[in-house]
């Protein structure tokens, strides 16, 4: 049976089981963004065997580096091997994993049996995952893989509360369930839209996202039907309000989907999803949703935002059927290094645009956020400047409260 | 290698059964996608005493349709079926559990893409296994030499390309008020000439290619390889069309295994010419191949804006 969630302590009860908060990461300094803004886990793909094949995966001495930091912030990292592997694929995976262990990672997330039980064969320390390309859905399922040594269960973003709830009870390994991201509108791993439509391998890391694109519709007759363009494209995923229930269901991981998305993306979702979190798991009979996650999750939103399959099966308030609904970020402007409490400047590293007389907003992973209006703003020299805009530029502001290294800036949108 | 093809109309059966196609495929709107005919179990149980039968039990299930499944697995254990697609590991699981010893072949109509993981599951109870039609016919031949179990690969018919759970002309139809009159319509990607099949089952909507697939040409290389069973898939065929088709690879079959495979294909092309009015062929990826590192899908597009 799984883990007991909560216990009376002291007469208020509080959630023992706290869920594990797994971000993505597309390089190392997504994933010390991630660590730092409270992601517990971390998962990246490696230069072979990910899917994802256009970001920029980690090497192993990426990797290495990436083991070493999260240990220090007492954080794990998750290794994607998830290809759907062709003949040509097999060479070098049991060295590949063999080396992945050594360097100390967590789990490698799987998507080809192959690799899951060539992991098992060679007895490694590493927790295999299941990953969310073999679209599990119920317990059967998860019996047949954990007998075979899985040690965790990425469901299938189809499976709702409703469902999930059945599959809880009737099995105690590890589950991971997808929280926040994007959504592919087709199973996971059985959509070959993109290799039919544009010769790209969507089981190998090539989609051509050909499920975003427009369509028209034609009866048997040929004659032209709908009169809008038919699209398959899906809203992103956001569990803010729902995260409670998921607690209270006993999950083990929470995932947030996106190792493509920005620094700035990933430490407002991470940020919000831990703070959220925290305070639930603190005092969960006492805890009230304030809107503030929402209106800060939104800043960073590139899509409209739906609940998926979470509240069963998806209508089309769970699709976009507008001219390409994809909406600016609030725009990242810098990242602190260091301050100087005494003076009250902050050393920066500029990311954007941004100028003297603009309102910017620091977020941070340990304080509240705060708005202010830049009005002195300085180059590398410390001679006054107007304007921000060269990229990676060091900047010292004045800041008249105190910021940690690795806070971050956004413009605020008027 | 032989003959394995689903009922998509009941006409087929008394032809199919002359023809003595080797093995057929049938499946029940309750538990079945892509299926063509919706069969009674008592129907299926009489298929099974005159057909190699196989039930298409190839949907990914919800824990609330398992109970459904279940009692499938149960009816269907007192039949005299030959064996069950599946691409559910849950079949694994429950037949297990039943004490049922019956054929599984592992049909998810993709992934099925290399002879390691086959071999693998060849050790995990799964008989068989229908490959991944997006693999070309080198890889096919060079796989089939390593695997240890009987392989499917699809020869004739339209390919399946995906399939969601969310009701998407339903979805459709409800934001943009269009009526829905048909149980499946055509759809074309802006800018690009093909067509494909859309319709909706209980299990969510389907996507299959207008165009068929067609192996003919390299029936004997596959038969040469090893290959178990060409598939052929009569989904949105007439059944007089049908009947021809399944009775042309019927006849290729037979003349491969009597060695006059080379002098007859060029019959078997005209008559398939003949037969191809109205119909858009396709090879499908037998000559083809997919590309996913960011340096090849790049040379691929530059070559592409070349042409």
């Amino acid at each position: 049976m799984p883990k007991k969630v909560s216990e009376i302590i002291n007469g208020r009860r509080v959630i023992v089981k706290k869920p594990e908060l797994l971000a993505p990461a597309g390089n190392l300094e997504k994933l010390k963004t991630a660590i730092l803004y409270g992601a517990d886990a971390v998962f990246i793909g490696g230069k072979e065997f990910s899917l994802r094949s256009s970001a920029s995966n980690f090497s192993l001495e990426d990797i290495q580096e990436a083991v070493a930091f999260a240990s220090e912030h007492g954080a794990h990292i998750h290794v994607t091997t998830n290809i759907v592997m062709h003949e040509e694929n097999l060479e070098g995976l049991e060295d590949y994993l063999k080396a992945l262990d050594a360097l100390g990672v967590t789990a490698i997330i799987c998507a080809d049996p192959h690799v899951i039980l060539t992991a098992k064969r060679l007895g490694l320390k590493m927790e295999t995952h299941l990953s969310t390309q073999m679209s599990t859905t119920n317990e059967k399922a998860i019996a047949f893989w954990q007998r075979q040594g899985v040690d965790r269960v990425v469901l299938a973003r189809e499976v709702s509360y409703a469902e999930l709830k059945q599959i809880r009870v009737r099995t105690d390994l590890d589950l991971e369930y997808f929280i926040h991201g994007a959504m592919c509108i087709n199973l996971s791993g059985r959509c070959m839209l993109s290799n039919y439509y544009s010769r790209r391998d969507a089981n190998r890391g090539g989609c051509s996202q050909s499920c975003r694109w427009f369509y028209q519709l034609y009866d048997k007759e040929g004659q032209p039907v709908g009169q809008e363009p038919f699209t398959m494209s899906s809203r992103d995923l956001s569990l803010l309000r729902e995260i409670p229930a998921l607690i209270e269901l006993g999950i083990d991981s929470f995932k947030i989907e996106g190792r493509m998305k920005s620094i700035h993306y990933i430490a407002t979702v991470v940020s919000c999803y831990r703070k959220l979190i925290d305070a639930y798991c603190a005092d969960p009979d006492g805890f009230v949703f304030d809107e503030f996650y929402e209106k800060e999750i939104a800043k960073a939103a590139n899509r409209s935002l739906g609940k998926g399959f979470f509240y069963g099966v998806a209508d089309k308030k769970g699709q976009l059927f507008n001219l390409r609904d994809e909406h600016p970020t609030q725009e990242f402007v810098m990242r602190v290094i260091s301050y100087d409490p005494q003076n009250q400047i902050a050393k920066v590293e500029q990311r954007n645009h941004f100028r003297v007389g603009q309102q910017v907003e620091f977020f941070s992973p340990s304080h509240p956020n705060y708005v202010m209006t830049v009005e002195q703003l300085y180059n590398e020299a410390f001679e006054p400047i107007e304007v921000a805009n060269h990229p990676m530029e060091i900047l010292y502001l004045k800041v008249d409260r105190p910021l940690m290294p690795n806070d971050m800036a956004r413009k605020v949108r008027t | 290698m032989k003959l394995m093809t689903n009922i998509s109309h009941r006409e087929l059966i008394s032809e199919f059964r002359a023809m003595k196609v080797d093995a057929v495929v049938v499946g029940n709107e309750a538990v079945s996608s892509r299926f063509g005919v919706s069969f009674s179990l008592d129907e299926i149980r009489k298929l099974s005493e005159s057909f190699h039968c196989y039930m298409l039990l190839n949907e990914l299930y919800l824990p609330s349709e398992l109970p459904l499944v279940q009692s499938w697995l149960n009816d269907l254990k007192t039949t005299n079926i030959q064996g069950i697609l599946f691409q559910d590991f849950a079949i694994v699981e429950m037949t297990r559990e039943m004490g049922w010893e019956i054929e599984l072949m592992y049909a998810p109509d993709t992934l099925n893409t290399n002879s390691a993981t086959l071999n693998d599951l060849a050790g995990l109870g799964i008989s068989s296994a229908f490959l991944a039609r997006e693999i070309d016919l080198e890889t096919i031949e060079r796989l089939s030499s390593r695997v240890k179990m009987p392989l499917c690969v699809q020869v004739h018919g339209v390919m399946y390309m995906a399939q969601s759970r969310r009701p998407l002309l339903t979805n459709y139809a409800s934001e943009t008020g269009m009526v829905l009159s048909d149980p499946s319509y055509l759809m074309q990607a802006n800018g690009d000439e093909r067509l494909a099949w859309i319709h909706e089952d209980r299990y969510g909507t389907h996507v299959q290619t207008q165009s068929e697939l067609v192996g003919l040409d390299f029936l004997h290389r596959l038969s040469q390889a090893g290959i178990a069973w060409g598939y052929v898939d009569t989904q949105f065929m007439e059944p007089m069309y049908a009947i021809e088709i399944v009775n042309l690879y019927m006849d290729a079959l037979k003349s491969i295994k009597e060695g006059t495979f080379n002098k007859d294909i060029h019959a078997y092309r005209l008559l398939l010419q003949g037969l191809g009015k109205g119909h858009v062929y396709d090879q499908g990826f037998f000559n083809d191949r997919t590309v996913y590192k960011i340096e090849d899908v790049r040379r691929m597009e530059n070559a592409k804006k070349g042409e």
